[in-house]
């Protein structure tokens, strides 16, 4: 072989000879939208972005651009367009997009199952009717929780989920006791593991229930809402101090079963608005490392309060900014505190790996990523469409655990059909929207509020926020200092 | 007829007209446009041979119709290039999705060539 | 220190390779494939051995143990275990293996496709025998070696004669790392990463450059047209197969700046990488030719540097900083930094006799003795 006698007597060439011939390069697909008043956002297949003036983006689209433009490298290298003899970046963007979508292929994870609809706390925003502690008509029989485990294994996915939810699950601990056993059992004779969270207000619990928990490795995911004052109020009970025994609770489990055991999550009413630094503050001091600041979902009790409970998008992201500065200010001071849905927003943005996130994914999660069990045997596409059949809607009732099968449940016509039809890459205003490649469907919500699973994008609230959202955490980032830093550390 | 401003006329109801050139821009992308600003306006279409014209009505809510129809203007053109690419992007858009879901490794093999 | 030298001694033979022993009471069955130490003391019955090796001052006995390579000076430190090359018609010895280096590189081939600006071992006359006497060697070393480094030129050249020298590898040095160093162009032949693959070696990795995210930036210092499109191809397919990837990025004059933008590459398109090291310049072979051309001084691209480590660490991706005195870099870097220059390569100038983290510090290549940066200074404790 004779590669060798060529070269050692070989000049060493200067980088033009090195440049393709074919001056023109291909546009690889992209999307684009007006970012602020001066730039525009482009984004390619895979959420990868690129931000300039919109005369650049023009020229680029024009295939003006030349070597010497700034913008010339960074489009290239991150796969907006190719030139002449190149095929790696097809192949990189071909394993990139498998890679973005592959949590779709695990399929369903999450399985919420509702052991009872009792419940002891009367919160503002209850998502489903109240029902007062002695109404055992709302619990779930043997055989219904028999048929939930049998259904969960039927799933392929390599990361299941059983998540309790209710009312308040511990009202009817002898039945969580009942699926758990169930599960453990079935999991060790197929050789698969589910992770088991338990989502209560942890006002019941005690030394039997941490016992059983610690033994059968069960964690717990509670509501925080913020300081004692805001708590109560959000979340009042007859019965006893809402905030001391979710504070106690949360001691207590992390004594039994350890810190990483529990984590809480917030949700932001009227009242929350005027408090951001309050609510951080009592995260923190509860030694949370981890707050998700959610917004109010429109169902349930929620919906019915009316306009008391009900704020625009512009006062949430008020709040939000608010008190993700606050959270990055924390972080400069050495306190490490991460907000989750930033966390999650830039995962997307920022890293090639998909995040399977229920309620902002296309195709939305409904069904393919959570399911839920209702007490009453009913199947439902999430969490969501259990509320609006508490509220006498049963648009998004998959099945009954008791009559039908998996096949007929997971294919059924209004999965399926409302999968398809809200997908971003194919509703007008989504397919060719800039954020697209960050955001997602919420067939349920758009359903509620607008009547139809698509929704009317331009005055969605859904949309409204999350573009704000994408705007904001892009614009901390691209400003490279050390707020932009902080972000970044959340990403993995 | 109203006042004239960047070749858009203001009605006396507070409606702004706009006449766009069909061998400019095309029917899909003045739709799209529209469908976008829809949250702020009425908007109706009608389009004939040699003009496309459209009407946007304020909504309530609408706080600066003057610069929502001019930001309306802009994005007509920029809704023409988002198909410029769509078009152009197509082909290459499908053998990139296509390789993303194949099974094969198409990476290849003993030639030097691949299947792209 | 030299790994390989001259001797006097020549006669009409074929390359041959032994490893070195003192102990003139060796099995009979090993001698065949050893090389004996003489010296005064050694009993003049003694023979079986390959070859002989003596000082000068042992001439007088040299007669009786035929073959008798005279040692120079240059490798007297020859020891057991250590295992040489002897080209009897030049006279060349190569060291191959030294026992008790925790790193060996094993030169397999001098061929190569790439023709890298910088490069520290430029291609020369092919010679099958390199890859024969690296086959031969792999026997004689010792069982509990920690690594050993595959080099060339580029070793896939070899194509299924690499397969073959790795499964050699894996049945007598079972509990060895290997490294291979690769430009992964031969690697875009799916049945290459295949075959590979399927030798199951325990620790293998497969080191590849890429040098810019830009696929002609990348082409033009390796003089290659269509590397870059290449070593990305190979880079795929090592990956898809299960191979570990290494990412190594020299740093030259030419890509100094660039180093933020191809670790924003890396993240996206290839976080797979099992490392990415990134590394100074050794200042030998073309590098010293094309001096101007590639050379540039750390303390020149000290926030390019950080920022380019800095992304992969958020992403989790682990990262080394090689050949890089810790005086040179960033203090944030020094646990990314490694003891990265072989011991036999390694020195350390007058200056560094003071420093107080010396011993942590990869120290300099024999070749940066004239070429170095201006920031070489001591280090007390407390900076």
């Amino acid at each position: 072989m004779n590669i060798l006698s060529e070269q050692v007597h070989k000049k060493f060439l200067p980088l033009s000879d090195f440049l393709p011939t074919n001056s023109q390069y291909k546009l690889l697909p992209f999307r684009f939208i007006r970012f602020d008043s001066e730039q525009y956002l482009l984004t390619n297949l895979v959420g990868e972005y690129y931000l300039t003036d919109r005369t650049t983006l023009h020229r680029f689209i024009q295939k003006e651009l030349d070597r010497n433009d700034p913008a010339f490298a960074p489009l290239r290298a991150r796969h907006f367009f190719y030139e002449d003899g190149e095929t790696s970046p097809l192949h990189l963007l071909a394993t990139k997009y498998r890679t973005k979508q592959a949590p779709l292929a695990d399929f369903t994870g999450l399985h919420m199952i509702v052991p009872t609809l009792r419940c002891n706390t009367s919160c503002t925003y209850c998502q489903v009717s109240h029902k007062n502690t002695s109404a055992s008509a709302c619990d779930m029989t043997n055989e219904t929780a028999d048929r939930a485990v049998d259904f969960m294994f039927k799933s392929p996915s390599s990361h299941l989920k059983l998540e309790f939810q209710g009312g308040e699950p511990l009202l009817n601990f002898d039945m969580v006791r009942y699926i758990v056993e169930r599960t453990r059992e079935r999991e060790k004779q197929l050789q698969r593991p589910v992770s088991i969270i338990i989502c209560s207000n942890l006002s019941l619990v005690n030394d039997e229930i941490l016992t059983f928990c610690k033994l059968h490795n069960i964690d717990f995911s509670t509501s925080l809402d913020g300081p004692k004052e805001l708590h109560n109020k959000n979340r009042p009970s007859v019965e006893f101090n809402s905030y001391q025994r979710a504070v106690d609770g949360i001691a207590r489990v992390r004594e039994a079963l350890g810190i990483g055991a529990i984590s809480a999550l917030m949700t932001t009413t009227m009242a929350s608005l005027s408090m951001p630094k309050e609510i951080v503050d009592e995260y923190v001091g509860q030694g949370f490392k981890s707050i998700f600041l959610r917004p109010i979902n429109p169902y349930g009790f929620a919906s019915k309060a009316g306009a008391a409970t009900h704020y625009s998008t512009a006062e949430w992201l008020d709040f939000y900014k608010s008190a993700l500065d606050y959270i990055i200010d924390l972080n400069f001071r050495g306190i490490q505190i991460r907000e989750e849905y930033a966390a999650l927003i830039l995962r997307r943005i920022l890293t090639p790996y998909g995040t399977g996130f229920v309620d902002l994914q296309s195709p939305a999660g409904i069904g393919i990523a959570a399911i839920l069990f209702n007490h009453d045997s009913n199947v439902y596409a999430s969490d969501e469409s259990r509320m609006l059949a508490e509220m006498g809607d049963q648009h998004f009732l998959l099945g009954n655990l008791k009559t039908d099968k998996y096949e007929e449940i997971m294919l059924s016509d209004v999965l399926i059909d409302t999968l398809m039809e809200s997908m971003s890459e194919g509703v007008p205003g989504c397919s060719d929207c800039g954020f697209q490649p960050y955001c997602g469907s919420n067939p349920v919500l758009h359903y509620r509020l607008h009547g139809d699973i698509v929704g009317h994008k331009p005055t969605s609230e859904f949309c409204q926020r999350h573009m704000a959202l994408f705007r904001h955490i892009i614009s901390i980032i691209e400003r490279g200092d050390a707020a932009s830093d902080v972000l970044k550390g959340w990403v993995c | 007829m109203g006042a004239v401003d960047f070749g858009i006329t203001t009605l006396t109801d507070g409606t702004r007209l706009l006449s766009i050139d069909p061998s400019v821009y095309r029917i899909s992308a003045v739709q799209k446009a529209a469908y976008k600003y829809s949250g702020y306006f009425h908007v109706l279409i009608n389009q004939s041979e040699t003009e496309i014209e459209v009407r946007l009505q304020p909504k309530e809510g609408c706080t600066s119709p003057e610069i929502a129809a001019r930001d309306f203007a802009n994005e007509i053109l920029d809704q023409e290039l988002r198909e410029v690419v769509a078009a152009e992007t197509e082909a290459v858009r499908n053998l990139i999705l296509a390789q993303a879901f194949s099974k094969t490794s198409l990476i290849n093999s003993e030639e030097e060539t691949t299947v792209i | 220190m030299l790994l390989n030298d001259h001797t006097k001694t020549a006669w009409n033979g074929t390359p041959f390779v032994v490893r070195v022993t003192r102990d003139c009471q060796r099995p009979q069955s090993l001698r065949l494939k050893e090389a004996l130490r003489i010296t005064e003391g050694t009993p003049r019955d003694v023979s079986g051995f390959r070859a002989y090796l003596s000082m000068p001052e042992t001439s007088p006995h040299t007669g009786l143990f035929q073959p008798t390579i005279e040692l120079p000076p240059s490798l007297d430190y020859l020891d057991e275990g250590d295992v040489v090359t002897v080209h009897p018609a030049t006279g060349q010895l190569q060291v191959v293996y030294r026992k008790h280096s925790p790193c060996n590189s094993l030169f397999v081939t001098s061929a190569c496709n790439n023709f890298c600006l910088m490069c520290a071992q430029p291609p020369e006359k092919n010679d099958d025998s390199i890859y024969s006497l690296a086959f031969d060697a792999i026997p004689l070393m010792d069982i509990d070696s920690k690594e050993i480094i595959i080099t060339g030129g580029e070793p896939t050249i070899l194509g299924g004669k690499l397969v073959k020298l790795i499964q050699r590898l894996k049945s007598y040095l079972p509990s060895t790392a290997v490294h291979i160093l690769s430009n992964g162009r031969r690697l875009r032949y799916l049945s290459l990463a295949q075959d590979l693959v399927e030798v199951a070696h325990p620790d293998l990795v497969i080191g590849i450059p890429l040098y810019s995210d830009i696929s002609y930036e990348h082409d033009f210092i390796v003089q290659a047209r269509g590397a870059f499109e290449e070593t990305i191809r190979g880079i795929l397919n090592a990956a898809r197969c299960g191979l570990n990837v290494e990412l190594r990025i020299v740093v030259t004059r030419i890509n100094a700046n660039w180093l933020p933008r191809i670790s924003r590459f890396i993240v996206r398109n290839l976080p797979f990488a099992c490392n990415v090291a990134f590394m100074g310049l050794e200042p030998t072979g073309f590098a010293k030719g094309n001096h101007e051309q590639v050379w540039i001084d750390p303390a020149d691209y000290g926030e390019s540097l950080y920022a380019a480590v800095q992304e992969l660490k958020y992403h989790r991706i682990p990262v080394s900083v090689y050949n890089h005195q810790l005086c040179t870099i960033d203090h944030r870097l020094w646990d990314s930094a490694r003891q990265s220059i072989s011991d036999w390569k390694n020195i350390y100038l007058p200056v560094c006799e003071a420093c107080s983290v010396r011993h942590s510090c990869c120290g300099l290549f024999a070749s940066n003795a004239e070429i170095h940066s201006r920031a070489i200074q001591p280090l007390t404790l407390s900076e």
